[in-house]
């Protein structure tokens, strides 16, 4: 249930805004490290515009109601928030060559959003704990590729060869011995009668140089391979 | 909690209202405007007036309808709106480039100010107050600069063009690894002329010597050219 430690309620508003602070950053000191296009700037602006239209929406319009005619939704402002954080969550996110980028990044500004709110309302152990797992989650996640949950990544290589099913179908028994699997493919002749083909792949997350020269060299053809 | 300084005078009430919103969106606006971003001064301005206004529109606007036996007035209505609008504004102001993102902290205090507009014009002084000058710490506290260990770790690209030989390429990862230096990204290409280009993106230690390090890989592989 919402709480409320002082009597005085600016002082309460004070708290709870200064609170929000402190969760937004903590969450955004994490990100920021990471190099993501949301860091401690912007997860602390969040929080705390999430915490002030909350308490705008909870205590704004107070002082009107009771006159005839006037109704009040108290949460209406607050249930605004959700939408407006989720079309600046939407600016975040990107497609990056085939795959999309920052969803994560746009679903912790979401989040921290809804921390904020939290506050705002008054509910300090909500958005106390929220914040604390969430940290806790993307430090933890983050070891997802030990975890061997995620350890492709989505990339593009380009091969020249003759127009030969069987040169084709070696190159493809190459690419999988590596891990590498071929989701799309461009076909396209060049000059010499020769075929490029541009492949969208995924392939092993942290291939050394040396391991992708060692596929160029083996398939003769690749002429280049990555992001 | 919602206040009325001048009871009697609901006109002069407006105006100090929208003039406050006003001061509010400078102090913030004039940092931004200092520091070259995208929205500046009057950005920042429009945005606490524009906000101001419309939730004294919403909470006083429709009182006169407030009927006895008619369906009623929901006062946080269009202060609700403003929650939605300027996020839509805000994510037009967020760039997406090929692999990163910009106006992000653009979009997310331009949100803010919103809300701080919008407590004036309900009469919530005081955090609408409180809210600017945490917004001008925040803006000024974490340039990056000034707090060394929550910025982002340098990046940069490492473009590498030499001969087709794996020796080299052994060597030129040895000495990456040896300087603490992380590949994100990397890319091969391969030439008519027997020589690869290798395009790496790279996360660097903050003490990197940049040219020792070019030089020295240059000496070792025996590089054509390289670009860090």
């Amino acid at each position: 249930m919402p709480t409320e430690i002082f009597s005085n309620h600016n002082l309460e508003f004070a708290i709870r805004l200064f609170a929000a602070l402190v969760c937004g950053g903590v969450i955004g000191i994490e990100r920021t490290k990471r190099n993501k296009g949301a860091g401690i700037k912007t997860h602390i602006l969040v929080c705390v515009g999430a915490t002030l239209f909350v308490i705008l929406s909870k205590y704004g319009f107070l002082d009107i109601m009771g006159k005839e005619g006037v109704r009040v939704d108290v949460s209406r402002v607050a249930a605004s928030v959700t939408m407006g954080v989720g079309f600046l969550g939407g600016g975040i996110i990107y497609l990056r060559g085939n795959s999309i980028q920052g969803l994560t990044t746009a679903a912790s500004v979401w989040a921290t959003a809804a921390i904020g709110s939290a506050l705002g309302v008054g509910m300090y152990i909500l958005g106390v704990s929220s914040t604390i797992l969430i940290v806790v989650l993307q430090v933890v996640l983050h070891y997802e590729d030990a975890l061997g949950m995620e350890r492709t990544t989505s990339s593009r290589i380009v091969v020249v060869m003759q127009d030969d099913q069987e040169k084709f179908s070696s190159l493809k028994d190459l690419l999988h011995q590596r891990g590498i699997e071929i989701n799309g493919i461009h076909i396209k002749k060049n000059k010499e009668a020769s075929l490029v083909y541009t492949m969208d792949i995924r392939m092993p997350k942290n291939l050394s140089p040396s391991e992708l020269l060692d596929i160029v060299r083996l398939s003769g053809a690749v002429k280049s391979i990555g992001m | 909690m919602a206040i009325d300084f001048i009871n009697d005078n609901f006109e002069l009430q407006i105006i100090l209202k929208l003039l406050l919103a006003c001061a509010c969106g400078f102090a913030v606006g004039s940092d931004r405007s200092r520091h070259h971003k995208t929205a500046g001064i009057r950005t920042y301005l429009i945005v606490a007036l524009g906000a101001c206004a419309y939730a004294m529109v919403s909470k006083y606007g429709f009182l006169d309808m407030a009927l006895p036996g008619e369906a009623g007035v929901d006062v946080a209505r269009v202060t609700a709106g403003i929650v939605t609008g300027v996020g839509f504004l805000g994510a037009g102001a967020i760039l997406t480039r090929e692999n990163h993102v910009e106006g992000l902290s653009t979009a997310a205090g331009m949100w803010v100010m919103a809300a701080v507009g919008a407590c004036i014009g309900v009469g919530m002084y005081f955090i609408a107050i409180l809210t600017t000058a945490l917004m001008l710490f925040v803006m000024v506290m974490f340039k990056n600069e000034r707090l060394p260990h929550v910025t982002p770790a340098d990046t940069g690209h490492l473009t590498v063009t030499m001969k087709d030989d794996m020796g080299a390429v052994k060597v030129l990862e040895a000495m990456l690894y040896e300087r603490n230096i992380d590949i994100a990204d990397s890319h091969v290409k391969r030439h008519k002329d027997g020589t690869v280009t290798f395009s790496f993106s790279v996360i660097m230690p903050d003490n990197l010597d940049i040219p020792e390090t070019v030089s020295q890989i240059y000496k070792a592989t025996g590089a054509k050219t390289i670009d860090l």
